[in-house]
Formats: C-alpha cells, structure tokens, sequence
C-alpha cells in the first residue's frame, strides 16, 4: 500500500515539477546560434571556455526540434529523473519507499521553490542525484566504478560544475579512512577505503575524457575559482534573514537535532562532503542545489532510526517472501505504472507522445524574462552598448535581431573581464559611480529590472541625461536623452 | 597471503594517485606558463620627433617669450610632483637654467626617482613616490602633492623623453630600474582600466615588436585592442578634454612606422578617427584660434557632457588648444588640418600665454607644459633644443 502512495505522490511530483516555467539561465544555450564576440563585444580577447558543450548540443538540438517548449520539458524531466535518483538513494538505507518518497517530496518542492536557482546546472544536478545515488550502492562491484566514471565523463562536458563530484569521491576516500581509523565503532561507510580509491580513480579517468583534459580543472576551476570566479560570477553569501537563510538555518537545525536523538549515525564520505558544501554555502549561497540533494541522502539513516515503521506491517504479520509476491500477481506494479502513466499524461511533456494543444509561451517561460523589454528592443533596436542585467542577457541576446551590443550574460560570464564585473556591481551599488561606468563603456541604452535594481532606475530617472522610453512589471527602459530626442520615439508601455 | 594482496594492492593504488598528482602538477606548469607570455623590454624607447617646421606657427622670438615664461621654477620644497612630472616631459633630463629658481633636467629626473633625493623636499608625513609594489616598482597616483597625477603618467613622460629601462631607481626598500616600473605597469594593465592612455604610451614604447600577451585577467592585449579601447569612448572623455588619448593614437603611429605594432586594419581606423577628430576640430576653432571645451561637438550619441574646470574657461581653452597643437605637431600629414588653422591657434596660445601673471602659470602648469612643448614642436625642435644653458630673456 506504502508503495502505491509513493507512486502516487512521485505522480504528483511529476506533474508539479513538468509545470515549473523555464528561468531564465537554460535559455543560455539558445544563445549559441550568435557569435559571442560580436554580441557581447566585451568579451574579445578572452579565453572562450566551453565546459558545457555536451549541454549545449543537446539543448539546442531540442530546441531545434521542438522549440522552446521543447526545452522546457527537457529540463522538467531532467529533474524528474533527479528526484528519482535521489528516492532511490534515499530508500538505499532503509528499503522504507515512504519515508524515501517524502524525503524526495522535500528535494521536490524546494527544486519547484528554487526552480529558477536550480534551472543553470540542470544538468550538473542530474549527474549529482546520479552520482550520490551510485555511491549508495552497497556492493562493491565494477558496475559501480564504470557508472562512476560514465556519470563523471558526461558532467565534465556538460557543466562546470563536475568538480564537485570530484569532491564528494574524494570525500569518501577520507570518510572510509577515517572510519577505518576508528575501529571501536561501527564503519557506516558504504564500501571498504581501497574500493573508494577505484571510485576515486573511475571518476578521475571520466573526468579526463574531455577535450581539454587536466587544462579543464586547472582553467575551468582551480584557476578561475581562486582569481575570476568569486567577481565574474558574482558569489552572494548567504545572508541568513532571506528565504535561502532560513532554509539553510532550518537545515542545520534539523541535521544537529537529529544526530541527537538518533542513534544511527551519518555515512562518513557524505558527511564529509556535506560539511564542505554547509561552509561552501555560506561563501556563495549558488551551492544550495548541491548541498540540497545531499542532506536529503544524509540524513536517511538518522531518520529511518527515529520515524516509526509507518511504511510497514511487520509486528501483525510475517513478510510475504519475494517468490510469493512475484508468484501472486502484478496488481500494485500494474496500478503504480498507471499513476505514473497519468502523471505523465497530465504533464505538458506528453505532447510529444499524444499530441495536444501546445500551452502559451508566457506559461512556459518564467515570469523573470523581460519579455516585454525583449519586444520593445526588437521593434526599435538601440545604437550603441547596452547596459542591462546580466540574467537577462541571454534572453535579450535570443530575442533581438540584427547587430547589437550586449554587456554581460550567463553564457558569456567565464569569457568576461573581471574588471567588467566589479564595475557592473559598481554601476548597481547606490551612488553615483554609474556615471563613470557609463562613460566608460560608453552605455546608450539601459536595460534594467524593476525589481532587483531599484537603486539605478531612480538615479536614471532623476538624470536629465537619460530618459525613459519603455516600462512594465518586470523591466524599464532608458536612452541617453540625446538619442530619444533625435528620432523622438513615444513613450510606451507593454499595457499600450 | 591476504596482507600481501592488500599491500600490492595499496601499492598500485598509490602508484596511480602519483601519477595523476604529477600530471596535473605538471598541467598547472604548464598553465602558469601560457600565463606567463608577457613580451620583452627594450631598453633604448625610440624618440618620436616632431614632423614640422613652420615660422608661421610661432616666430623664434615669439617661441623663446613662451619658453622662458614656462621654465621651471619649481625649486620650492614640497613642489607639485604634478608640475615636476609634466616639466620633466617637456624639458626632458639634459634641460639646464641659468635661473637660480629654476630646476634642471637631471634634478627633476633624480627627485622623481631616487627616495634620498625625494626625502631632501618631501616630510616624511608625504608617503615615497615610487615604492616596491607586488609586480616591481609601483608609482604613487592622485595622494596629494608627492604624488603623480595619473595612472602611468610617469613611466609614459619616461619613455618619451628617452630615459632608458636601466636607468637606477631608489626606493625605500633599495635601488633597481625603470624596468620594474614598467613591469608593474604592464602586469597591473587591464584594458577596461579607468586610465589607460599613458599605459598604452609606455608599452608603445618600451616593448620589443610584440603579436600580445595575457593580461592578469586572462586577457589577450594587442595594441590593436588597446587602440580599439582609445577609440571606444567618446572623444571629449578622459584626461585634458580627451587629448591625450588622442595624443597615444599618434604616437601609435607614428611608433608602427618603424616598428610594427599595429595592423593595416587598425592602422586605418585609426587614421579614419584622427581625421574625424581634426574636421571636427577644424569646425569648432573659435574665430580668435582657440577651442572650447566642448572641442568635438555632437556625436552620434549627443552632445559633449563637458563640465568646467575649477580654474576657469580661460585655462580650458588652454588646456585644449595646447594639446590639440601638441598631437598635431607629431601627426603625419594625412592628419593635418589646413596649415591656417594651426597659425591661428598657435598664435592665440602664443598671446595668452604672454598674457599669463605668474600666478596663472603656477596654477596652469601642467597643461602649459603641454602648449609650450607643442609650440617648441612646431618649429621642428623639443624645448630642450631650443634653450641653450645661459637660456634667458
């Protein structure tokens, strides 16, 4: 019966997450079809690192087949198919699919709370959940070193962010030590140190198949996460009044809690890793997608210990043996691939499969894209360097026509002067030094968000040198008042 | 038997995290050194010489009033770095006076470079001009009076002059060249960099024929780039009403016709530019010669955002015409405008000049370097030349 909910509740998870509106950093890889050079001039004479090109294949070949309805149920299934590696994981301690299921509802609702933190490293979530979950395997056998290394071949091309799994190999190589170490206890490791270092060593031999071998770590990570990294991407820490705070707060809270009354104890390697990322989130809290999944695995143990065996009946009556239930019938995997079924028939993803109305594109995309701004730049395209806010420069660069200058993007950040971002965030602090930003880069027009960079809007609006030509509820446009007065444009708005 | 298997086991292990330690030991070499690629000095900066020699421009007297009404009297303890920066570019190390007041060459150059000779009219409540900084020798920019007013402006006024990258430099922690300058110029250089003209000036000059090299920031610099950052902003911008960047472009030419620096592309753009920039000029002279502040007049993105210096529109007017006559001066011909645009406003500047108190020469100093040196240019000679050591009225 336990079964049966969580097929249902994994059915809900389904539908939610297939519904979550693609943010705005997927839509990067749209931006492909645009030299980068040409459309963020800032960017020539840098490196061009390509970490993500397996990505950025797969993405725009969907998008090429299906459009951008297309790659949003891509990254739906994506982290559908992450959810079920972290239930997976997640049951590997306790078998209890209930508790498992709940645990991965959590992961779930946060990744639809998140969707738009979560949306940049789909992929490299995907090979996280993936990874956690291969390393729960309790028997050491070669199927799991070749998965390790398939995982870590196919996150090196698909996303910067592998060195993390490096990490947590790492960090089961020092858990199984340690715990080696201190014999008086129980090991909780999952497997013996010297099959950790086979992991370790898998997962090194798929990171080294990619084209720029070693080079990609040193320039992909080492180097641009000590020199470039913490101003080009712009690391925030975590402030612990905000939402991600308070989730983070609350996550600390409970682990501590648990081990308390618990006593079963944390697998070493995750344990390990996940104080790691517990310090690495408050430096950048951009880590909260790794950290996430793994507290969700960490803590099964403790949980299992403490929750009641709701999920089974084994004090009223004997468990039925396997050759009974394979000898009785199929009922329960027969109605569990039924709510599967359903799920998936109430997703937008099965249009693809039964045909159906194509739902709008407003639904699709999330409500952060500056559609409306998008519209209005195309209908009248600026002359001259664009000021605009670097999560929308993808989308602008997707939407707009023709030549134009862009400022900074996701995709183009890792080839972007650091000098370039410090004065981005100098433009954006309070004051007026964006006026020198400007002079510098020589900024016609200004693209900013309503929300998020209230600040300048109000200087803009209170200079004579700029004036507004478009508003709506996500963003406002500016043109240096010369430029307005020449070909006099009327003000409009998305409501007009 | 099990022990054995395990130690074989270890063994083989530890063999292939060695070996992969290597490796990547070996890869972060090798990535340092692609880093690494920064180009070679030269030590002897070639001297860029006026192209001209008109009378009309300005007469032998006429030159002779000026030059001496902008020597350097700058003996004073405590001078303006400032002033003793822009005298030592106009006047350059062999300039001598007879005037008591005056500094020479050789003691401008020794107190800009050597501590000891600083510490004899610097306090100690002034902090070292040059003082030993991360990549060598940094240069103490916009603190107060014993400092230099812009980014590179020294090591650029160096180079000009001739001064060669062997050439001794104290400090307080002890003595090495020009070189480390230099050096500490070219690895802090950023090309989205607030000031960037003198830089750009100094490595024109001071490095060995180049294809580029990387930035700290990973950056790939070429002087087709640097140029390419010249030309981005709008032309009123930087420095002296945006003259001396106008000034680099020149100089970049004029130095790519000996030694290449830039391609034929760039080279062109460049000449597009600085001719735009001299018909514009060429439109706005006032009818006495000068020019005003807003000396470019609109652009494609509007008019001139120009603010008016604290010293008033007289010393803008002088601060543009001087320089204006000052690139030009070093201009091929293709960037020339009508030779009458240049008498009229080489004779303008010459009057006012004349007409300067001394009050006004002390506060105009720096920009007055720039005027006399353009009209000591333009009789096809530096300052220096022109004076002899008995130099007086």
């Amino acid at each position: 019966m336990t079964d049966l909910l969580s097929a249902i509740l994994f059915g809900l998870l389904f539908v939610a997450i297939s519904y979550v509106p693609l943010a705005v950093s997927p839509i990067w890889s749209l931006a492909t079809d645009v030299t980068q050079a040409s459309a963020f001039p800032l960017t020539a004479g840098m490196p061009e690192t390509q970490p993500s090109l397996l990505t950025e294949a797969v993405f725009v070949k969907v998008r090429s087949w299906g459009g951008i309805r297309a790659l949003s149920d891509l990254c739906s299934l994506v982290l559908i198919v992450s959810c079920g590696a972290i239930f997976l994981a997640a049951k590997s301690d306790h078998q209890r699919p209930m508790l498992a299921m709940m645990s991965t509802l959590v992961f779930g609702s946060l990744v639809w709370v998140m969707a738009s933190i979560l949306q940049p490293a789909v992929i490299g979530v995907l090979c996280w959940s993936l990874l956690i979950w291969v390393n729960t395997w309790k028997k050491s056998t070669w199927s799991q070193p070749i998965a390790v290394a398939v995982i870590m071949m196919v996150w090196v091309n698909s996303h910067p962010s592998f060195s993390i799994g490096l990490l947590l190999l790492l960090s089961q190589l020092i858990g199984t030590v340690i715990a080696g170490i201190n014999k008086s206890k129980q090991d909780h490791s999952y497997h013996s140190w010297w099959h950790s270092v086979i992991l370790l060593e898998a997962g090194f031999l798929g990171f080294l198949i990619n084209p720029d071998l070693m080079n990609r770590f040193w320039d992909g990570t080492m180097l641009s996460v000590i020199v470039q990294r913490p101003l080009i991407l712009l690391w925030q820490p975590l402030v612990m009044s905000s939402s991600l705070g308070i989730i983070m707060g609350s996550s600390w809270l409970f682990v501590f809690g648990l081990s308390r009354i618990s006593n079963a104890k944390f697998h070493p390697g995750f344990l390990t890793t996940w104080l790691i990322l517990s310090v690495g989130v408050c430096v950048t809290q951009d880590l909260l997608i790794w950290y996430l999944p793994l507290t969700i695995v960490l803590i099964q143990p403790l949980l299992a210990d403490v929750i009641p065996k709701w999920d089974s009946q084994a004090g009223s009556k004997p468990l039925k043996t396997a050759e009974e239930l394979t000898a009785s019938d199929f009922r329960y995997t027969w109605i569990s691939l039924l709510i599967i079924w359903l799920a998936f028939v109430f997703s937008p993803v099965s249009r693809h499969v039964i045909g159906g109305k194509p739902r709008p594109i407003e639904q699709v995309i999330s409500q952060s894209l500056p559609l409306g701004v998008a519209k209005h730049l195309r209908k009248s395209p600026p002359p001259g360097q664009i000021f605009h806010s670097v999560e929308w420069g993808d989308w602008l660069n997707y939407s707009m026509t023709g030549k134009h200058r862009l400022f900074v993007s996701q995709h183009s950040l890792p080839s972007t002067p650091p000098l370039v971002m410090i004065d981005y965030r100098e433009a954006l602090a309070r004051g007026d030094a964006w006026e020198t930003v400007f002079d510098r880069y020589r900024f016609s027009t200004a693209v900013l968000s309503v929300e998020n960079q209230a600040d300048l809007v109000k200087a803009l609006r209170e200079s004579e040198n700029w004036t507004e030509t478009f508003e709506d509820e996500q963003g406002i446009v500016f043109h240096l008042s010369s430029l307005v007065k020449k070909s006099e444009p009327t003000q409009e708005s998305s409501d007009e | 038997m099990n022990n054995q298997r395990q130690t074989t086991k270890l063994l083989i292990h530890s063999i292939l995290i060695l070996a992969l330690a290597v490796w990547a030991f070996v890869g972060l070499k090798a990535e340092l050194a692609k880093r690494n690629d920064w180009p070679e000095f030269r030590n002897e900066p070639p001297i860029v010489r006026p192209l001209y020699d008109d009378a009309n421009v300005i007469s032998d007297a006429d030159l002779d009033k000026v030059l001496w009404k902008l020597r350097p009297q700058l003996r004073s303890p405590q001078e303006k770095i400032n002033h003793i920066d822009h005298a030592l570019r106009m006047w350059s190390p062999s300039a001598s006076f007879s005037d008591p007041n005056c500094i020479s060459g050789l003691e401008m150059l020794e107190l800009m470079l050597d501590n000891r000779k600083f510490r004899t009219s610097y306090t100690d409540q002034f902090k070292p001009l040059m003082y030993a900084g991360e990549y060598g020798v940094k240069v103490r920019v916009q603190e107060g009076a014993g400092s230099s007013s812009h980014v590179d402006h020294t090591i650029a006024g160096l180079s000009e002059i001739g001064v060669p990258l062997d050439y001794p430099v104290v400090t307080e922690t002890g003595e090495t060249t020009v070189a480390a300058i230099l050096e500490a110029s070219l690895k802090n250089f950023r090309i989205n960099q607030f000031e960037y003209e003198w830089s750009i000036l100094a490595f024109a000059h001071y490095l060995q024929p180049t294809g580029g090299w990387h930035s700290r920031e990973g950056e790939w610099i070429t002087f087709d780039r640097m140029a390419e950052r010249i030309m981005r902003q709008r032309l009123v911008e930087g420095v002296c009403r945006g003259n001396h960047r106008l000034h680099s472009l020149t100089m970049l030419l004029r130095i790519d016709e000996n030694q290449p620096l830039l391609s034929t592309e760039m080279r062109s753009q460049i000449i597009a530019h600085l001719q735009n920039v001299t018909e514009r000029l060429i439109q706005t002279q006032q009818e006495d010669g000068h020019w005003d502040p807003e000396w470019p007049g609109d652009e494609w993105d509007g008019p001139q955002n120009v603010e008016g210096l604290p010293l008033g529109i007289k010393a803008d007017r002088i601060l543009v015409t001087g320089h204006t006559l000052e690139w030009w001066a070093l201009a091929p011909e293709e960037l020339q405008p009508p030779r009458e645009v240049v008498v009229t406003a080489a004779q303008w500047l010459t009057q006012t000049i004349d007409e300067l108190s001394p009050g006004e020469v002390k506060s105009y100093y720096t920009f007055l370097t720039h005027a006399g040196r353009a009209l000591a240019m333009w009789r096809g000679q530096f300052p220096h030349e022109v004076i002899t050591p008995e130099f007086e009225l």
